[in-house]
């Protein structure tokens, strides 16, 4: 068993599984609310558009963070300044901003000198770099993440599942909309240093969607998303630590790897666990009178 | 279950005064005065984009006015109010949403349950009890997407019980629902009419607003006229509200009542 634990053996390979253990439990209730409101696309564009933020705070010297939070609340009201005021679907207005961003953080980050290195690893992430302070702000800045999703959590239920009564009952959707695109943004920014710019959205998406799959309960789907989020982003790390592979790659395809079993497997919604139960129930309809007489008319 | 409200004759539960309401420069409604009482059922009759919804939202404080003003027992609406409930068109909801059946009424008493905690079981009573009212008690465990359109309109309905306003506004509550499920919810209007309760609904169905409502108002962005059904419902006043040529056949023995057809003229 000593390769299980070989790798731990090593400061920044403990750094990196605290990283992306962190990173997975975070996007992983995060993302949750990400597929349930159809928003992978904004989500991939968030962590595209605010490249330019975190150019700037880079080469100012200041925190990455604020400079990722400024531009996270520009770009989310651009988005629906543009898809408001014009002819234009909220999509597309996410397409053009977030192009138009990241155009913006590649020409910035251009003029600084270590330009392909700088660029490689916003883009994909260094997360054998990480240090003791990265962690902690990860940490709290995640702590804080955690915290919004669990305060307002039946207010985002309630507006994911149902905006006008949300609305009616008093719910902001304006600020509620604001307030899940920073949080979301902060939970996207964390992930940088861990899985980059291009793969964070798997780390969105790929575990929550895998949830979805197995549980038709939001508390269920938000514990077993961030617990597969986790899970592949630490057997991503071992694959990495012994194959060689860049570990934000190796946490993706390892996430996506379960997406995919589950897809086909899984007890009530897989793709062949489904088709086996036709098979078994047209020998024996019988089996189901119940489940057809339990729903409804 | 339902919170009592003494009906006072005298005060209407719902005002507005000359109400205009524009979405950018397009006007939604103009010149709309009405008054509603505790205890009455009014149906809001009127063609497609004739502003019925508009109207419903502007009562529940999701819509500003852009012109005249609208009050809950003569205070002016400003926003959702505790005491308002509505219940929005089926169409809007994620069927897909991985939530129960009894946590989808809970939903009903988000805003009114502290954050730090899971409900209670005594709220989650509540929900049982208001589910119990729409007889759907048995599917509250059921993910809610596996319902069909009826049974998705009575939790609709058991959420807004839960929420318990003296006024319950409802978006085509009977559009594409099973005749047993209309009886039921005609059935609880008149449960919650009785306690007081005023209930405005959006509806196309000219016959089920007659035999339903107290009051029912014609509008196509202004309004047409309002009144008993019986008044309200002649070939003129309907050709007014929906256009084109109307056909009112008149179903009864004592002519008192009639059922009406209205079909536009193929223009």
């Amino acid at each position: 068993m000593s390769w299980l634990t070989e790798p731990w053996s090593h400061a920044f390979m403990q750094h990196a599984f605290l990283a992306i253990m962190l990173v997975g439990l975070i996007c992983g209730v995060i993302g949750v609310f990400v597929i349930l409101r159809g928003l992978a696309f904004l989500g991939d564009a968030l962590a595209h558009a605010i490249f330019p933020g975190v150019v700037v705070a880079f080469i100012l010297g200041g925190n990455f963070l604020i400079g990722a939070v400024i531009a996270a609340v520009i770009v989310s009201f651009g988005i629906g300044a543009i898809s408001q005021g014009s002819r234009l679907t909220n999509d597309t207005a996410i397409g053009v901003i977030f192009a138009g961003g990241f155009a913006l953080g590649v020409a910035l980050l251009s003029t600084q000198q270590s330009y392909a290195r700088d660029l490689n690893s916003f883009l994909f992430g260094s997360i054998l770099s990480v240090r003791r302070e990265d962690l902690l702000l990860t940490g709290a800045v995640g702590g804080i993440v955690l915290l919004v999703v669990f305060w307002f959590r039946r207010e985002f239920t309630s507006l994911s599942f149902d905006r006008s009564f949300a609305q009616s009952s008093g719910v902001n959707l304006w600020v509620f909309d604001q307030l899940f695109l920073v949080a979301l943004a902060m939970a996207i920014v964390i992930s940088l240093q861990t899985v980059g710019n291009v793969l964070v959205l798997a780390m969105l998406v790929t575990p929550a969607a895998t949830a979805r799959m197995l549980t038709d309960r939001l508390r269920t789907m938000v514990a077993l998303s961030a617990t597969i989020g986790m899970a592949s982003g630490v057997a991503g790390l071992y694959v990495s630590y012994y194959q060689g592979a860049p570990s934000g790659a190796a946490v993706v395809l390892v996430a996506t790897a379960v997406f995919v079993v589950v897809f086909l497997l899984a007890p009530e919604s897989g793709v062949i666990t489904s088709r086996v139960r036709r098979r078994l129930h047209h020998g024996h309809p019988e089996r189901d009178q119940f489940e057809d007489d339990a729903l409804p008319v | 279950m339902f919170q009592e409200f003494s009906p006072s004759s005298a005060a209407p539960a719902l005002t507005t005064h000359q109400l205009a309401v524009h979405y950018g420069n397009r006007p939604a409604l103009e010149d709309i005065s009405i008054k509603i009482r505790a205890g009455e059922v009014v149906g809001l009759l009127g063609p497609n984009g004739a502003g019925k919804s508009t109207l419903l939202k502007v009562i529940a404080g999701m819509v500003p006015a852009s012109h005249g003003s609208c009050s809950f027992h003569g205070h002016e609406i400003r926003g959702p109010q505790a005491g308002i409930t509505y219940v929005p068109q089926r169409a809007g909801a994620v069927w897909t949403f991985p939530i129960s059946v009894l946590d989808a009424v809970l939903l009903g008493l988000a805003r009114s349950t502290p954050r730090f905690r899971a409900f209670s079981g005594n709220e989650r009573g509540q929900a049982l009890a208001a589910l119990r009212h729409v007889e759907m008690e048995r599917y509250a465990d059921v993910q809610i997407g596996a319902l069909s359109g009826g049974q998705q309109q009575r939790v609709f309905l058991a959420r807004a019980l839960l929420a318990c306003g003296s006024v319950l506004l409802l978006d085509e509550p009977f559009t594409g629902v099973d005749v047993p499920t209309q009886q039921l919810f005609v059935s609880l209007f008149d449960d919650l009419k009785a306690r007081g309760t005023a209930i405005v609904y959006a509806t196309h169905d000219l016959d089920q607003a007659r035999q339903t409502s107290d009051m029912v108002m014609l509008i196509n962005r202004r309004l047409i006229a309002s009144g008993p059904p019986n008044e309200v419902f002649r070939s003129a006043t309907i050709q007014a509200a929906f256009g084109g040529a109307v056909l009112v056949i008149d179903h009864s023995e004592d002519r008192e009542a009639a059922a009406i057809g209205a079909r536009e003229a193929v223009r």
